[in-house]
């Protein structure tokens, strides 16, 4: 036993877990250790695994009933539908003391086919000093409030139509991405930027494509193909946000967020048999406000949550016109009542210019604005199960009639599930 | 240096050695110690634990609290704030048992001060001198929604569990401000001779209620129990976390009349509403409790606020006014003395 008092703490915990493993059938050395740590040696047929090193495993499961009166000129076949929207896969563990490591996986149905997406996994650097991290791979970026948080967490059951519009859903990256924050006085700030290769608007359509065609979301991003990328197909992005807290439990938390390529999207366009890819540049700003007031005397919580989206990008529809800029302006807000951990109510509204608006002199025109309203009630049967009933009025197209879509969501969580910290 | 001043500073050494007093003379406590800190930041995740800390430290030692009294600890949110709290804390004095799951984890690793983090020198988790109660034989979601893996966390309402709380804040604020180890001893004395009196009062009134039935509505109040000789016989919630279905109801009322329970336990944040059929048809008492100190006037101080409850059981149950230990000046004095 004499190399044992050199073992640390931790080396110990390792011998021990290692004697658990250790068959009883094992050299007389091995049952010797076993008895000196105080251990019980195992029958051979219990030897197994310790699991205490493997990452934790989180499953959710989105189901999704669609009701809708379909207005568009080419109805969908399977626009009223039961489906299981998406089953996501969470995995995360520590890699080491210096750094921790997570990947999401989701096994989509959009109601004409499935399909398996990485949508993140990334490293996370979370012990560099004084408060700075570094994360690294694919991720949703740190990019207005509610990007990096996934659908089947958010207040409405639907992405948000100004959201679906700039960025096609949530902004994700393939890069880097540095955090710091501090404290000014009692206030905690917090600001990251990143640099990314690849990038692309992660989100589900809000209703299945009219005709049976699957069809992007309109003014969504995608980054050009592979291939070496020089810094001007790059993206960078920028946040800054500081939380404030007010009387009892709650916070109000602002945010300013930039989002820039000067020609790493990629546009498509066909003429004449012709394909040609355009590298085009687009900037994307997000302002939000948050404000969240919760009375744990009894259990009741309010949450309200604005963002404003300011769109600048490049434009291809002729070959012969060739690059044109448009720009766009949108707003999203959401108010959600927990009346009880059990039930909650939310209002949600969205309007937004379209995103190849080429008029770019007036800030907001909301004769040509898209726009979605929607009210939610939720039914949680407990913290990791829910059902959600919503009432959506897409109207995402000025001149034709809106769409009146009912939901359904049926949402369960197991295995692993962590609340993260909230900002 | 030249030899001449060489000379003047061994000179004027060697003068001052014999003045002051031997090693052997100093009492071991203040020869080895640096001097008291000008202040020491704790951070206490609930209101017992932040009175506690405040009668035990004195006033070199400012607290702060994360769980507001008379709050569901279920509904703390991990915020920002709090992690800068944490990070500017010299210690972190926790309940432990999963009772901060829904809240700390987050901000630990998140803040960055390796004085907090478990196994720092400012981490306290007071659980690892307590016997945990209730610790599940197996661990399954199918047994509730807020499970702890290691046993009941609610131990603070055993006012013994107190008095190791207390001990638990005694030992980190000596190892935090090792300069003022008497001052802190002191007040930890004082605190405990008046916590045993206390408690031996609250035993002796509660005696004749020995086996009596009790309810609650969240599984808070075995450890109390335990110290008081009464029986838990069932709770409102079917399982943790979960709200009750009336067939559960109607189970539990045929089983309060036949144990002739009288008294329900009732933390404020759950609804009346799950309740009022059940006490209406048993006739139950319903006594609004928090599980910890605060919530109300009256029971500000950790030791006032299990008195409070003892004597709302005690009546409950026919029983007198707990008998007075001294008037409420006596127990200001004792207080003060406490803080001094």
């Amino acid at each position: 036993m004499t190399t044992q008092k050199y073992l640390c703490a931790e080396g110990r915990r390792l011998l021990i877990l290692l004697a658990l493993a250790c068959p009883a059938q094992g050299s007389l050395n091995a049952q010797q250790e076993d008895q000196d740590w105080g251990q019980t040696p195992l029958p051979a047929s219990d030897w197994r695994f310790n699991n205490d090193n493997n990452p934790a495993i989180g499953v959710s499961i989105d189901g999704f009933l669609v009701l809708a009166e379909d207005n568009r000129p080419t109805p969908a076949d399977n626009y009223n539908s039961l489906s299981l929207r998406t089953v996501e896969l969470d995995l995360a563990g520590r890699i080491d003391p210096f750094g921790w490591g997570y990947v999401i996986a989701e096994f989509g149905n959009d109601g004409e086919e499935e399909s398996f997406e990485l949508i993140e996994a990334a490293l996370w650097a979370d012990q560099l000093p004084n408060n700075f991290s570094l994360r690294g791979g694919r991720y949703l970026a740190d990019f207005g409030k509610w990007n990096a948080t996934h659908q089947h967490q958010r207040a409405t059951s639907l992405i948000e139509g100004a959201r679906l519009e700039f960025l096609g859903g949530s902004l994700r990256m393939d890069g880097l991405e540095l955090h710091h924050w501090f404290g000014m006085g009692d206030v905690p700030l917090r600001w990251s930027v990143g640099v990314g290769s690849a990038f692309e608007g992660h989100g589900h359509p809000i209703l299945p494509a009219a005709g049976g065609d699957l069809v992007p979301p309109p003014g969504g991003l995608e980054s050009g193909g592979d291939g070496r990328r020089g810094l001007s197909r790059a993206a960078f992005t920028g946040r800054l946000t500081a939380q404030h807290e007010i009387q009892g439990d709650g916070y109000f938390q602002w945010g300013l967020s930039a989002f820039h390529t000067s020609g790493g999207r990629s546009q498509e366009l066909e003429e004449a048999g012709v394909a040609r890819n355009f590298a085009v540049g687009q900037s994307t700003y997000v302002v939000d406000l948050t404000w969240r007031q919760a009375d744990g005397s009894k259990r009741t919580a309010d949450v309200v949550g604005v963002e404003v989206l300011w769109n600048d990008r490049e434009q291809v529809e002729s070959f012969a016109e060739g690059v044109f800029s448009a720009s766009g302006a949108g707003l999203w807000g959401f108010w959600e009542h927990s009346f009880s951990p059990q039930w909650a109510c939310a209002l949600h509204a969205s309007w937004w210019e379209h995103a190849d608006k080429r008029d770019g002199g007036e800030f907001f025109s909301g004769s040509e604005a898209g726009s979605m309203f929607s009210a939610y009630a939720t039914w949680s049967l407990s913290e990791l199960q829910r059902l959600r009933a919503g009432l959506t009025l897409y109207d995402p197209q000025p001149g034709t009639d809106p769409d009146l879509v009912f939901t359904l969501q049926w949402n369960g969580i197991f295995g692993s599930h962590v609340h993260g910290l909230d900002w | 240096m030249n030899s001449p001043l060489l000379l003047r500073w061994v000179g004027a050494v060697s003068f001052l050695l014999p003045m002051g007093p031997s090693p052997a003379q100093e009492p071991a406590a203040s020869r080895d110690l640096p001097p008291p800190r000008p202040e020491v930041r704790i951070v206490a995740t609930i209101p017992d634990l932040v009175d506690l800390v405040q009668t035990i430290g004195g006033p070199a030692v400012q607290v702060e609290g994360l769980i507001r009294a008379g709050h569901d600890p279920h509904m703390v949110l991990p915020k920002a704030s709090l992690l800068l709290k944490l990070q500017r804390a010299d210690g972190l004095v926790l309940m432990g048992l999963d009772y901060e799951h829904a809240f700390l984890p987050p901000l630990l690793e998140k803040c960055r001060n390796p004085a907090v983090q478990p196994g720092g020198i400012g981490f306290a988790d007071l659980s690892r001198s307590i016997q945990a109660l209730e610790v599940p034989q197996r661990l399954d979601r199918a047994a509730g929604a807020d499970l702890h893996p290691r046993g009941n966390p609610h131990y603070n309402t055993d006012p013994e569990g107190g008095r190791k709380m207390a001990a638990g804040i005694r030992d980190l604020l000596q190892r935090l401000d090792p300069g003022r180890h008497q001052e802190y001893h002191q007040r930890w004395q004082v605190w405990d001779r008046s916590a045993q009196e206390h408690i031996k009062a609250w035993k002796a009134y509660l005696e004749p209620l020995r086996g009596r039935p009790l309810v609650t509505y969240h599984r808070s109040w075995p450890y109390f129990a335990r110290r008081f000789g009464m029986v838990l016989i069932g709770e409102v919630e079917p399982k943790p976390g979960l709200r009750p279905s009336p067939r559960h109801l109607t189970r539990l009322a045929s089983l309060i009349q036949e144990k002739q329970a009288k008294v329900l336990l009732m933390e404020p944040w759950y609804p009346s509403s799950d309740v009022d059929k059940l006490v209406q048809r048993t006739g139950l008492k319903r006594i609004v409790v928090a599980t910890t100190s605060g919530a109300t006037t009256k029971t500000l101080h950790y030791l006032d606020w299990i008195g409070s409850l003892v004597e709302s059981i005690g009546v409950a149950y026919g029983l007198g006014p707990v008998p007075p230990l001294g008037s409420p000046a006596d127990k200001e004095k004792v207080r003060d003395q406490a803080r001094r």
